[in-house]
């Protein structure tokens, strides 16, 4: 049987991903749940892991002209105090969880984890954030949206790891992040609304709506949201309905443990409203 | 590797290489330490907390393979200090214990949001306090508690 990794460096953590299957964990807030076993016991995990926590080149923020890239060991609650962060990115982190688990948790894990409900990855995507991903053989960047394929299962291959995420600089002056939960701390979103949204001289010029846990992947539609461009502010004001019911048909949530269809479905196009409301 | 090597409020200490085990039974089961309580066991009520590298974290939810290297401080440990007798008299006299399960937890995220900002403000205290779940008071007596250890203990953080 294959050990479990430790890897200090890039290099070693992408060989060792190179010869053998491993499940990944940077900060195991997420895995280590999952897999939870009774107390005093070692978790189920059904693969060797790979702790990837103790490779310090991934853990950094990095300001370019473009973009800026957040190394996937980078801890949350080191993203969520970096003045070179997106606001709405910082918001959207308060939100996830309470200290002790953004101490430890990355970014990166709540991509690969491929949750519907995940906020981090809703505002990732609303934002056209890019992926980093690196095996021993090449690198290659992917939209953060087209990384995952359904809940919980992304398209990274065996040998593959994320090693950074970018995000495109971009003017967004009216982005915010709206998440409704059981409560502030430690809740799993029922809905969440991740709006990056610009206006110049009255005039939408960036808009992107991702909304998460209303369907088997965050939801979010280019096209409807490529129609709100051009428009006058007073104009989408007056068209709020019609605006809510060209995003309606996407919103397809299901009952589960934390909520019901019909009250996901009703406080989505209820955030839509909101975010429209709030445009000055 | 066979074995991880971790500083344990204070020594250095080793353990089995196990690293999926989680630190909340190495330290109560392989060091005694049963000041760290386990409630939920997932990360959603801060008994376990404990300060990895003066950053309050859930032991219940982290493996010790991300222990490695670090500074690890339990209540325990952390009993020993100035800081503590701060916060101890705090709590005391502004009734922020009751039944004390959640208290050890209650402590360290104290300790840890004070190392990092020792003048908070009330609702930076409730976000430092808000993985920490208490049945017992309510809440008030214990955000009254961290306010109190501020002022009594500025210029120690």
């Amino acid at each position: 049987m294959v050990n479990h990794g430790m890897p200090q460096t890039l290099e070693e953590a992408l060989i060792l991903l190179k010869n053998d299957e491993y499940q990944i964990i940077a900060g195991g807030t997420d895995l280590m749940v999952q897999h939870r076993h009774w107390a005093q016991t070692l978790p189920k995990i059904p693969k060797p892991v790979l702790f990837i926590h103790h490779v310090k080149e991934l853990n950094y923020l990095l300001d370019t002209p473009e973009y800026l890239e957040i190394g996937a060991t980078t801890p949350m609650d080191m993203i969520m105090s970096s003045p070179l962060v997106p606001k709405i990115l910082q918001h959207t982190i308060e939100e996830i969880a309470a200290p002790g688990i953004r101490h430890m948790a990355t970014l990166a894990g709540n991509i690969a984890n491929a949750s519907p409900a995940a906020d981090g990855l809703c505002t990732l995507i609303a934002l056209s954030a890019d992926l980093v991903i690196a095996s021993l053989d090449r690198k290659r960047m992917i939209k953060v949206e087209e990384v995952i394929s359904g809940p919980k299962r992304n398209k990274l291959a065996k040998d593959e790891m994320i090693i950074a995420i970018r995000i495109p600089h971009q003017d967004q002056s009216m982005s915010e992040f709206y998440k409704v939960g059981g409560r502030r701390a430690d809740a799993i979103s029922k809905v969440s609304l991740a709006a990056v949204i610009h206006v110049h001289q009255s005039i939408i010029t960036n808009w992107h709506l991702a909304f998460g846990a209303v369907g088997p992947r965050v939801v979010h539609d280019i096209h409807t949201d490529q129609r709100m461009i051009g428009m006058k502010i007073d104009d989408v004001k007056r068209q709020t309905d019609a605006i809510i019911a060209m995003y309606e048909p996407l919103i397809t949530p299901i009952d589960d443990q934390r909520s019901t269809a019909v009250y996901r479905k009703q406080v989505a196009l209820n955030l839509i409203r909101r975010v429209i409301i709030n445009l000055h | 590797m066979n074995e991880i090597i971790f500083t344990l409020n204070g020594k250095t200490v080793s353990c089995p290489f196990e690293p999926t085990r989680r630190l909340l039974d190495v330290l109560r089961q392989d060091f005694n330490l049963i000041g760290v309580k386990e409630g939920c066991g997932e990360g959603e009520c801060g008994a376990c907390s404990i300060l990895l590298d003066h950053n309050v974290v859930n032991s219940c939810i982290l493996p010790l393979g991300n222990v490695h290297g670090k500074d690890i401080m339990t209540i325990e440990g952390f009993k020993t200090t100035k800081r503590f007798k701060v916060i101890e008299q705090a709590f005391i006299e502004m009734g922020a214990v009751q039944c004390g399960f959640c208290t050890p937890g209650m402590v360290m995220s104290t300790e840890s949001l004070l190392h990092h900002n020792p003048h908070p403000t009330d609702q930076e205290i409730k976000i430092a306090l808000s993985g920490n779940l208490c049945r017992c008071t309510g809440y008030n007596m214990i955000i009254d508690a961290v306010k109190k250890a501020s002022i009594v203990g500025d210029g120690l953080w």
